[in-house]
């Protein structure tokens, strides 16, 4: 079966590395519903994980959204 | 140019090569918008397309990779209707 994977890795903190595999169904009939479904939780897995890692970094270098000033 | 220590791999795969090839080449002229904190590379594993960041922070990481599946759903999606037709 097919997997859509993540694989993370810090070099300054190699002992906090993750890795996460979803399974995709094979079946061409419904191989791109699975995959989308997957994506979206990947996306998911993804925010979570790097929002908690962000707890413990005090590195700001994305800025915050500025609303438009018309 | 920042150090960027934060490395992450996904590999998607495609029922075919031919569908991960047209995935990647649809991906693939997006240029990351900061280029000094997000390196990026694109390419083929048989049928699965690998697509490799390295990022200068975990905020970094987190929205670069949110975009990344935001793109690829869309293209995903696309291909999906496009093959029904």
């Amino acid at each position: 079966m097919p997997d859509l994977t993540l694989q993370y890795t810090n070099e300054l903190d190699p002992q906090h590395s993750c890795s996460k595999d979803l399974t995709v169904e094979e079946d061409k009939q419904t191989f791109y519903d699975s995959l989308k479904h997957q994506v979206r939780a990947l996306q998911e897995y993804s925010n979570a994980f790097f929002t908690e890692k962000m707890k413990y970094e005090t590195k700001i270098d994305v800025p915050e959204e500025q609303p438009i000033m018309l | 140019m920042e150090p960027l220590p934060h490395k992450v791999e996904i590999r998607v795969p495609f029922p075919s090569e031919q569908d991960a090839k047209l995935c990647m080449q649809v991906l693939a002229p997006d240029r990351e918008l900061k280029e000094d904190h997000v390196a990026r590379t694109l390419s083929l594993d048989g049928n699965y397309l690998i697509a490799k960041y390295f990022c200068s922070s975990a905020r970094m990481t987190r929205v670069t990779l949110n975009s990344f599946f935001e793109n690829l759903h869309l293209v995903v999606d696309s291909m999906h209707e496009l093959c029904s037709l």
